[in-house]
């Protein structure tokens, strides 16, 4: 925690010392392009890390339901193994549907030059 | 992050054929013969002809005690079939027989689906699957005849179906219907993309990173199981909206 507000602080300083030394309108251009590149990169991370999140959970609990039928009832293990990889699959999709939408933001990302035109940015 | 060689694209090139992912993102420039001889086009053009050649193969001799090739036909279809029949209404009851006008259409998208996914585990050659393009075409073929079937079997009186269980309901439950039918498109389409495309992805990202330490292998071998389980998926979800086409509901 004092960790990360020392650091925390120590880089609202450096910003406060460096921002007077780049001439005013190169400096807000690149205030801005960083701004929105950051933000692309980090909802990217993200998306696919909350979609892994809680495709795990379900994961979960649908392989503890598995492993419970075949203890109480060995002779099905066959059956309730193939129904639960078809399960975790349909599960998976959702985290690669985030996935995806991650990629088209990183790769193909269709809103940006309209974004970067409204700016002014190129 | 395109796949830098590709055999078939290059063994096309040289014969004069404009062949690859260069000619096209130029489409414009190099005429309809770039788009017909894309890359994710001829690969599913080699599947085809990998797929015919396996059939004739096992049709040419035809033995009462399968052996070799035959063994391996007669074992896949029978054991889709299986699947289709325990997947699909079958004629017991009142629900009508369609495994006659579905089982030819699971058989074409299971052996194409497997070999599309398992091509791209061969260094130098990709899947077709792997583009959006591929993989909305085989689920609008799924879309079109399942609503053609509900309309053969149910009349007109299909779409009723549409309008929920309960009649005086309906401007509700509409909307939310045809949501759910616009949404097995892009749900189905981009489920198989998605899985086929990271898993080039992350083939890719490892022989850039570690190739040389073999670091895709256990990669490859993941993608074996995925190529076999996303090709369940799709025949399963696409039976399961054949048999919600045709079942009666309430």
């Amino acid at each position: 925690m004092r960790k990360c507000l020392i650091l925390g602080l120590a880089s609202l300083a450096v910003l406060f010392l460096t921002n007077p030394v780049f001439a005013q309108e190169a400096a807000n251009k690149l205030i801005i392009g960083f701004g929105i590149y950051s933000a692309i990169i980090l909802s990217a991370g993200f998306a696919v890390g909350l979609a892994a999140l809680g495709c795990g959970i379900g994961m979960g609990h649908a392989t503890r339901g598995a492993c419970e039928g075949i203890a109480r009832n060995p002779e099905l293990a066959g059956r309730l193994t193939v129904t639960m990889i078809l399960g975790i699959a349909l599960i998976e999709s959702l985290t690669i549907y985030a996935l995806v939408i991650a990629l088209i933001l990183l790769y193909a990302n269709p809103v940006l030059p309209k974004f970067l035109a409204v700016v002014g940015l190129s | 992050m395109e796949h830098p060689i590709l055999f078939l694209c290059l063994i096309l090139e040289k014969l004069g054929i404009p062949s690859g992912w260069i000619y096209y993102e130029e489409a414009a420039k190099y005429g309809t013969l770039a788009k017909v001889f894309a890359p994710h086009m001829v690969h599913s053009y080699f599947v085809c002809l990998l797929l015919i050649i396996l059939a004739l193969l096992g049709t040419r001799k035809k033995e009462f005690i399968p052996k070799g090739i035959q063994n391996f036909w007669e074992f896949t279809l029978e054991s889709l079939y299986n699947y289709t029949k325990d997947n699909v209404p079958h004629g017991e009851g009142h629900s009508p027989n369609i495994v006659p006008f579905v089982y030819p259409l699971i058989v074409f998208f299971a052996l194409y689906i497997l070999f599309c996914n398992l091509l791209g585990l061969i260094p130098g050659f990709m899947s077709p699957t792997a583009n959006i393009n591929v993989t909305l075409g085989l689920t609008s073929i799924t879309i079109v005849y399942y609503h053609l079937l509900g309309l053969r079997y149910k009349g007109l009186k299909y779409f009723k179906d549409f309008l929920g269980p309960i009649p005086w309901l309906f401007p509700l439950m509409l909307p939310a219907e045809i949501f759910s039918h616009v949404g097995r498109i892009i749900s189905l389409s981009v489920r198989l993309f998605g899985n086929l495309v990271s898993k080039e992805l992350l083939l890719g990202l490892l022989t850039m990173l570690a190739g040389k330490f073999f670091a895709p292998l256990p990669i490859m071998v993941l993608g074996v199981l995925v190529s076999f389980v996303q090709m369940l998926i799709f025949i399963t979800l696409s039976m399961a909206y054949f048999a919600g086409a045709v079942e009666e509901h309430h």
